[in-house]
């Protein structure tokens, strides 16, 4: 079998090799992962090793490094100012680090092959003021190069009980009905690899829990940041804590709840560990 | 009156290099004025002057609004504060914003001014006046009124090249007394109402703010069965985008933006196109220096519309939305040239028209239509790529003031100065009598200018940096 030659496309780093596996087997296996995510939707691993960025004097990561597994589901959590969007603007290619290396699968974040298959919500996220809800789905969903655009749109209108607003400017929106606008965009191409910052702010209880469930059954790796626990705890089943730019703590919610006392909630656990770091 | 509360509503909104430079500039502007003799040509000003106090007269209604920032509406408002002080102290800033505009720029007619000297400066107090006001009192309004006012506040001065002397700008035509008496009578209107606006902006602005937002798109725009290139295109060349925050010092105000699809634009420029041909070809029987004239300021309020359209088009991208879709520094390059092709078929018919008139022999005609052709579209994405190292922005909110004005702001002005430089000195050497020294200048900078717009789209460098700038000053 012909192995392709190392692609720009997938962008590997040999930091990542493992020193008993030869540089042949690694190709191929890295070749044979993304065509797999192509081809037969396999959420990819989400992967930060070392990653360092400063914004002048300020650093907001230091050393930064977790992995998520194919599929996997898990919540960022930290104080204020910890670096959790700043880690999800360097996964999604927005930023880049000053040192070390994020991939999404075998890709680079910028790359097109990533961007393909991410989704991408941030915090306070604003959907285009001049459009309409329903130009704005069509427009990122054309752009995502989805093919049934306006029966996608139809989907989600519905779901999200957007259909009222369907013509209406982004500007008259409330800022719930502006987030589940955002919510969609995000969506809109059934990403395989979702990356979502406070996703459940401004939403009402109904709504949150229609995109719980939606988000529950998407085939993707799911990283979410958030202050909420409980938001956390629905979403996902495991936690990366971060503070003052690295990860502090790293395990499964039930690791997380056996850290505190019967009884204690899991909220008052995170809090202690996080004061105790500050 | 509260010192205090001005000086706060001041240093919020400009910072102090900025005011130092105002002041320096207006100084300057006046010092030219008074030490210029009156040898300049004074058939220059009865057009310069009549066709500049139009522009800056429907300025603040189409663009400028008030001064107003989000943390105004959200602290500042509920704060106990004596309105009138609320009011002048606004006042104040639309003075500084928009007012004194008109210093810089007809400052130098005064050298033509000198025997009507005393109604000169009434004149010109008045109007300040007027124009402070027209923004508070004119924000609220239906755009349809807005536009109406505009129009009517538009041809008024230009009445005086009809001989009208009942004209705020008729100083320039040996009408001092009563351009006077009109601009006086003007401000004693306009003063009082932008005074009652601003003592009730809180009120006005959410009023306006319902009435802004609470529109429904009437036509759909469908990107269904497109394809991403498809769809780029689709939005950024065959829609055109017109976005106004302007002040004296190339940014500020509140922010409105208005869309139009191009082949309605087009058709605009096709019928302008005609008249301007024909007035040029078979109508005017004006001497060659007032044409030229002519064209100089049309090609100055060209320029103008440039910087209006640029504006808008980082402020209202989305980081996380189109950005995300494909490589950012591609999509940046995609949305860049679309826009640029768009400004260029919109300006072809006139580009056209006026290579016809150069055709028939009147070369300055050429100079126009490289500089609408090939300069303008080059000086959208210089601009783009300026603004956004200098001084960033995005849109969050509408009708609100993005944020403090300060000096690199005036860094996006800096490269329509090529522009305005080729222009002039292509007229000066027309003026010489070496058209062919003006073609290969105009042939040169537009060239220039292309090149410089092609390396900035194509350095991905250059483009990262510029995303790197946006994600780091809060883009979202």
């Amino acid at each position: 079998m012909t192995v392709p030659a190392p692609t720009n496309r997938t962008g590997m780093s040999m930091s990542f090799l493992n020193p008993a596996q030869s540089v042949t087997e690694f190709k191929l296996e890295s070749w044979m992962e993304s065509e797999r995510m192509e081809k037969s939707l396999v959420p990819p691993s989400i992967e930060l090793n070392n990653i360092s960025k400063s914004y002048g004097n300020v650093q907001a990561l230091k050393g930064l490094s977790f992995r998520l597994e194919p599929g996997e589901r898990c919540a960022l959590l930290g104080p204020n100012g910890a670096g959790k969007t700043t880690t999800l603007k360097i996964l999604v290619g927005l930023l880049t680090p000053n040192s070390g290396e994020a991939k999404i699968g075998n890709y680079s974040p910028s790359s097109e092959d990533a961007r393909r298959i991410m989704g991408y919500l941030p915090d306070d996220a604003s959907p285009y003021r001049s459009f309409s809800v329903r130009e704005n789905m069509e427009y990122i969903g054309a752009l995502r190069g989805v093919e049934d655009v306006s029966d996608r749109v139809d989907r989600l209108l519905d779901l999200l009980q957007l259909r009222e607003y369907e013509k209406a400017k982004v500007g008259r929106l409330s800022r719930g009905n502006v987030q589940k606008l955002a919510l969609s965009l995000a969506i809109i191409h059934e990403p395989l690899a979702l990356l979502l910052d406070e996703p459940l702010n401004y939403l009402d209880i109904p709504t949150q829990e229609t995109v719980i469930d939606q988000l529950k059954n998407l085939n993707s790796t799911l990283l979410v940041s958030t202050h909420i626990m409980e938001v956390a705890t629905r979403l996902t089943e495991r936690v990366v804590m971060i503070s003052h730019g690295s990860v502090v703590w790293s395990g499964t919610l039930n690791d997380l709840k056996k850290l505190g006392k019967d009884g204690e909630p899991v909220e008052k656990i995170v809090a202690r560990m996080l004061t105790d770091v500050l | 009156m509260s010192y205090k509360l001005l000086k706060f509503i001041i240093l919020s909104r400009f910072s102090k290099q900025l005011l130092a430079l105002m002041l320096v500039l207006m100084v300057y502007a006046l010092f030219i004025s008074f030490e210029t003799g009156s040898t300049t040509s004074t058939s220059i000003y009865y057009y310069y002057g009549p066709a500049f106090v139009a522009f800056f007269l429907i300025l603040p209604i189409l663009s400028g609004g008030i001064a107003v920032m989000k943390s105004d509406r959200d602290f500042l408002f509920t704060l106990p504060i004596k309105r009138s002080d609320l009011a002048f102290s606004l006042f104040v800033v639309q003075l500084l914003s928009f007012g004194l505009i008109i210093i810089y720029v007809l400052a130098y007619s005064f050298s033509s001014l000198k025997p009507v000297f005393v109604y000169a400066l009434i004149d010109f107090a008045a109007l300040i006046l007027v124009i402070t006001s027209l923004g508070p009192i004119t924000y609220s309004l239906k755009i349809q009124w807005r536009i109406l006012l505009a129009i009517v506040l538009a041809i008024w001065p230009l009445s005086v090249f009809v001989g009208f002397p009942f004209s705020p700008a008729a100083i320039y035509s040996g009408h001092p007394l009563y351009a006077d008496i009109t601009s006086i009578i003007l401000a004693v209107i306009t003063v009082p109402l932008a005074f009652r606006s601003l003592s009730r902006v809180d009120l006005d602005m959410m009023k306006t703010f319902t009435r802004y937002s609470s529109g429904q798109v009437r036509h759909v725009r469908r990107f269904s069965g497109m394809s991403p290139n498809g769809a780029i295109f689709a939005e950024n060349f065959f829609v055109v985008e017109i976005s106004g925050r302007m002040n004296s010092m190339g940014g500020g105000g509140s922010y409105r933006s208005g869309r139009f699809r191009l082949w309605k634009g087009v058709l605009v420029t096709a019928v302008l196109a005609a008249v301007y041909y024909y007035m040029f070809t078979y109508r005017l029987t004006m001497s060659l220096h007032t044409q030229e004239m002519a064209v100089l300021i049309i090609s100055i309020y060209s320029i103008i519309f440039v910087m209006f359209t640029t504006m808008g088009i980082l402020g209202n991208e989305r980081l996380w939305l189109g950005f995300m879709t494909r490589n950012p520094t591609r999509y940046l390059r995609d949305i860049l040239v679309a826009k640029s092709l768009s400004m260029a078929t919109l300006l072809s018919p006139l580009a056209v028209a006026n290579f016809l008139i150069a055709y028939h022999g009147n070369e300055q005609a050429l100079n126009f239509g490289l500089l609408l052709l090939v300069a303008i579209p080059s000086l959208i994405i210089i601009v783009v790529f300026m603004s956004a190292f200098l001084y960033p922005f995005q849109i969050k909110e509408d009708l609100m003031m993005p944020g403090q004005f300060n000096l690199r702001q005036m860094g996006t002005l800096l490269p329509a100065l090529p522009v305005w430089f080729l222009v002039a000195l292509s007229f000066g050497v027309l003026e010489a009598g070496l058209t062919l020294a003006a073609i290969i200048i105009t042939l040169l900078t537009s060239v220039i200018m292309a090149g410089i717009a092609l390396a900035m789209i194509y350095s991905k460098s250059m483009g990262q940096k510029l995303i790197d700038k946006l994600v780091t000053v809060g883009f979202v």
